[in-house]
């Protein structure tokens, strides 16, 4: 029968979760800190991570754990990611900071779809992006960048 | 709120690296602002593709503008550098030139380069050499670099190298090897003036692949670490001499072309290889006498046309047979077995057969089971399209020979519907086998009471008739089987006391 040991993971404001070992290592840096730490590690600190987003990326990790084969996986994905740019960007940086590449996979393909088809100022808009060139810079940038529109 | 910008500049690349075959929008991405415009110009992975870009011009202008963009930041070395292009003009070798030097005096990891260039080939800069830090080098239709046996090749680091239509001759091959300590996977493909393929002493490498379409005429390779090899005869000239006998690790072997013609040549064949566990032998031609013998083979894939009369395999721990007929329909699902399966353990032969599915087919396969295989687990794949010749399978009830004895059968009829070709085709297996258990799959789902599913459980029955008289049907719907199941579409008996 399968383990049912469970690791507790505490986010950086002190939210706890109980999460079952094999879920839990789907993170290489919760894998890693397991294999180092040793016979103590039930409780994982993730100070990077806030409560709200560390739920979520138990919840991906569990279905990505529990059920990798299920039909409903890319949907499941699709989903996962249909949230706010705030929440994304939480998801992307936690990925990374607990080394989850399948998500990190998807929170990146995410926001570089976002990024697609739009012109620099839709672009700008979209993500609050503040031009910072002086008038002079722009204008440098223009001439180099003109092929651009033969491209 | 800019939360974008802030993100760590792993994750930017990340995302740069999922609009890199766009260079518009990658553009676009560098005058957003000047982070922005930072973030992409220290961005390590440089791809160019002449394909992407309607203008020569426009091209190499952005090839030139990326890369020298990219050597002023403060990063320290590429991480990929990949350039697919061809080259008409003296200004366009020139810009090439350029760039390359300056990735290479900077230091990649990865490097690709594809340049085709009318009638005179594109010889790669001599600064290649010095590039240390490569781990991974593509080259696809250039020529070595003029001092390549003068200087010596510095590719400590190289792990990965492949060499498509580069002409090379037997030296360079065992030099270029020698060169590299940490070699580990050495692809080459098409590559033109070596007749012989040499590599000695080599502690690390673990892959190799030879692809070519002039003879070659040996093969010699002493590293004891070497577990893949393939062998890709285009020109089908028969296969080199080979010397491997020092490769104790290698259990992997694929070949496709022909041996020499004669008796017992692929007796000999496989005698080059005495570590031998897995045989990938591919060949598109009719095989007269197929005659294997490995001690040491337990899985045996075979894309031919022979027929299963003129295979004799001495193979006595042969565990999986995989007979793939030229299947070129469509390439074949291969099921795993079921998770709890016990008889995936035994020897079994998976049939993947073309057009040829007839009754005369049977008897074949009947008779080549009773060869000293010991296969206890049958998997039969057919696609639909054959299944027309189904009717024809009244002529089996001729066969001489007794049900062959098995542990499990599994069938996968590729099909939309169900049809009388599905009951005709059961009808066959169950003529050639009395299986323990049998699991059939299709595309479609079955019903409890569907003609197929009451004629196998019938037929299955009629071949009891002491000992085991009872048939569990375990179906989709079973919750127990859900769990296990990952398609829904597959039925399976199992006779029990």
């Amino acid at each position: 029968m399968t383990s049912s040991k469970t690791i507790v993971l505490r986010s950086s404001d002190g939210a706890t979760f109980e999460v079952d070992e094999a879920v839990a290592l789907h993170s290489l840096m919760i894998k890693h800190r397991i294999e180092t730490g040793g016979a103590d590690s039930t409780t994982i600190d993730v100070p990077e991570v806030t409560g709200n987003t560390l739920s979520k990326v138990i919840e991906y990790c569990k279905k990505h754990v529990e059920a990798p084969n299920s039909d409903d996986l890319k949907s499941f994905d699709t989903d996962f990611v249909k949230v706010d740019q705030a929440v994304l960007c939480h998801l992307a940086k936690a990925s990374y900071y607990m080394n989850i590449k399948g998500l990190l996979d998807l929170s990146s393909k995410t926001i570089a779809d976002m990024f697609k088809g739009k012109t620099v100022e839709q672009i700008r808009e979209t993500f609050h992006i503040k031009n910072d060139f002086t008038p002079e810079e722009e204008e440098e940038l223009r001439k180099e960048n003109s092929w651009n529109l033969f491209v | 709120m800019d939360r974008i910008s802030q993100l760590p500049e792993f994750i930017i690349h990340e995302i740069l690296s999922c609009i890199n075959g766009s260079p518009t929008e990658l553009v676009r991405m560098s005058v957003l602002s000047k982070t922005w415009f930072h973030l992409t110009a220290s961005f390590p992975h440089l791809y160019f593709n002449m394909d992407d870009f309607k203008s020569r011009e426009t091209f190499f202008k952005y090839i030139e503008y990326t890369t020298s963009r990219f050597c002023r930041q403060d990063v320290v070395t590429a991480r990929t550098f990949k350039i697919v292009t061809t080259i008409h003009e003296h200004a366009e070798l020139d810009i090439v030139n350029r760039c390359l030097e300056l990735v290479f005096k900077k230091g990649v990891k990865a490097l690709e380069i594809d340049i085709t260039r009318k009638f005179n080939r594109y010889r790669l800069p001599n600064t290649l050499l010095s590039v240390s830090a490569l781990k991974s080098l593509t080259i696809c239709g250039c020529e070595l670099p003029s001092s390549f046996k003068v200087n010596v090749v510095k590719f400590k680091s190289l792990i990965c190298l492949k060499l498509e239509s580069v002409s090379l001759d037997d030296e360079v091959i065992t030099y270029l090897t020698a060169s590299c300590p940490l070699l580990k996977d050495f692809h080459i493909k098409y590559c033109h003036g070596f007749k012989r393929f040499c590599v000695y002493r080599h502690q690390n490498l673990q892959k190799v692949v030879i692809s070519y379409k002039t003879r070659v005429e040996r093969i010699d390779i002493e590293a004891p670490n070497l577990c893949t090899l393939g062998v890709l005869d285009w020109a089908k000239r028969g296969a080199p001499q080979m010397n491997l006998a020092s490769c104790k690790k290698l259990t992997f072997v694929a070949y496709y072309g022909c041996p020499l013609p004669g008796l017992n040549c692929f007796t000999d064949f496989l005698s080059n290889f005495p570590f031998i566990e897995k045989l990938l032998l591919s060949m598109n031609y009719k095989c007269n006498n197929l005659k294997l013998s490995s001690p040491s083979l337990r899985t045996l894939l075979l894309d031919s046309q022979c027929d299963l009369e003129e295979i004799e395999l001495s193979t006595p721990n042969l565990v999986s047979f995989n007979y793939l007929c030229n299947l070129r329909i469509r390439k074949p699902r291969i099921h795993k077995p079921w998770i709890s399966d016990p008889t995936c353990l035994n020897a079994c032969m998976r049939c993947y057969p073309n057009g040829c599915i007839d009754a005369l087919w049977f008897q074949k396969w009947r008779r080549f089971l009773d060869k000293k295989n010991k296969f206890k687990v049958l998997n039969l794949y057919v696609h639909a399209a054959y299944s027309q010749k189904f009717e024809e399978l009244e002529k089996l009830k001729a066969l001489e020979l007794p049900p062959y004895e098995l542990e499990h059968v599994e069938l996968q009829l590729e099909s939309h519907e169900e049809s009388l070709a599905h009951i005709a085709f059961v009808n066959a297996v169950l003529w050639c086998c009395r299986p323990r258990s049998l699991t059939f799959r299709s595309s479609f789902s079955f019903e409890e009471q569907s003609d197929v599913v009451k004629f196998t459980y019938e037929k299955l029955l009629e071949q009891e008739d002491q000992g085991h008289t009872n048939i569990k049907i375990v179906s989709p719907s079973s919750s127990l089987l859900m769990a296990l199941l990952r398609e829904e579409k597959a039925i399976r008996y199992i006779k029990e006391e």
